[in-house]
């Protein structure tokens, strides 16, 4: 049963991909739509560049996703010693390092196309790059400390969950960035926008979902190799 | 070369003082005629105008229909997805290879230990033992 979860989820995303390109591209319109909340336009002023929103912002759910995942497991680990909560906060932290880089490329040529800049010091753009820089020295320390480094990176990866609330509230009207939270972009999405969107967010879920079973088991393979060796070595086989 | 140089400055002179009492022409009638004047500056900022307009509407056009910036937007995902799935995939793939030379080691040392102790083999363990 185990060995079939990843493939699974692979295939599921995979055509979940399919199927996101054909509604985002074909089905969901840019133009001007009616919402359904009184007289509010939806929609207005969208253009072809909107498209990359359907990717971006699934990515930035997926990117808050792996770095609770790291941040809650690293608690979990500070408190029991347990590796195995070691083992799936590395693996998530890997992850949203790769989700976060994928956030911040999208989100700058967004910021061309749409605004003619690569890059604001914007206060959510700004905590954006220094989560992922966190993130980054997260999977650094992970690497290369040594031995006693899991409890250091724990500590570094609790400080980076810390930003990921400030990051999704952090944006006030005056800001290029799109608006968040209940009048936010997502939130008042509608019709065929909507669909698109969450549709995008399910299948990087199931993209998410398989990419961390898979680096947890490969994690955890290491943590055994390298326990094995220790032990071969220790009791003068090797 | 000089001549040709020569040549060019005799020939471009004229027209530059051509060009020169023509403006000269031109702002003493707008002087002497306010009309005149407020007309010349109205056609001109008409023309201006009119190339502002064609300027910014190429510009909403092409971020109306911006593909290029999708596709990119696009291909940095995938480049991203791609290169984490074969840092994942090689990882695994070294993870496999040191399974593989712990078990050849092992066998190897416990085949030296099965093995009765004269000099030769002695050595042989010990050399296994160092590398």
């Amino acid at each position: 049963m185990k060995r079939y979860v990843i493939p699974a989820l692979t295939v599921i995303a995979a055509v979940g991909f399919v199927f996101t390109l054909w509604e985002v591209f074909v089905e969901t319109p840019v133009q001007v739509t009616l919402g359904d909340r009184g007289q509010i336009l939806v929609g207005q002023s969208l253009f072809f560049n909107q498209k990359i929103f359907y990717y971006h912002v699934a990515n930035a759910f997926m990117l808050f996703a792996a770095v609770g995942t790291t941040g809650f497991c690293s608690i979990a680990y500070l408190k029991t010693r347990n590796a195995k909560w070691d083992d799936v906060a590395l693996a998530a932290g890997e992850i949203a390092v790769m989700f976060g880089l994928v956030v911040l490329v999208t989100g700058s040529i967004w910021a061309k196309a749409a605004w003619d800049l690569w890059w604001v010091w914007e206060k959510r753009l700004t905590m954006s790059l220094l989560l992922w820089l966190t993130l980054v020295g997260y999977v650094l320390v992970r690497r290369f400390a040594g031995a006693g480094s899991e409890r250091l990176a724990a500590g570094l990866a609790v400080f980076g969950t810390v930003a990921v609330p400030f990051i999704y509230v952090m944006v006030s009207q005056g800001d290029h960035h799109p608006q968040a939270g209940a009048s936010g972009n997502v939130a008042t999405l509608s019709g065929q926008m909507k669909i698109s969107f969450w549709f995008s967010v399910l299948t990087f879920l199931f993209w998410f979902l398989a990419l961390i079973i898979s680096r947890v088991s490969s994690a955890r393979a290491e943590r055994r190799v390298r326990e094995l060796h220790e032990r071969a070595m220790d009791a003068g086989v090797l | 070369m000089k001549r040709l140089i020569v040549l060019v400055i005799l020939v471009l002179a004229p027209m530059a003082h051509a060009d020169n009492a023509a403006r000269q022409a031109c702002v003493q009638a707008m002087n002497a005629d306010p009309q005149f004047a407020k007309d010349i500056v109205k056609t001109a900022n008409e023309q201006a105008d009119a190339e502002i307009a064609e300027k910014h509407l190429k510009a909403a056009d092409q971020i109306a229909t911006n593909e290029k910036h999708v596709i990119l937007a696009y291909a940095a995902m995938w480049l991203a997805a791609a290169g984490f799935v074969i840092f994942l995939w090689k990882r695994q793939q070294g993870l496999k290879d040191q399974i593989a030379r712990l078990q050849k080691d092992l066998e190897l040392a416990l085949k030296d230990d099965a093995t009765p102790d004269t000099p030769a083999a002695g050595a042989a363990k010990a050399k296994t033992k160092k590398s």
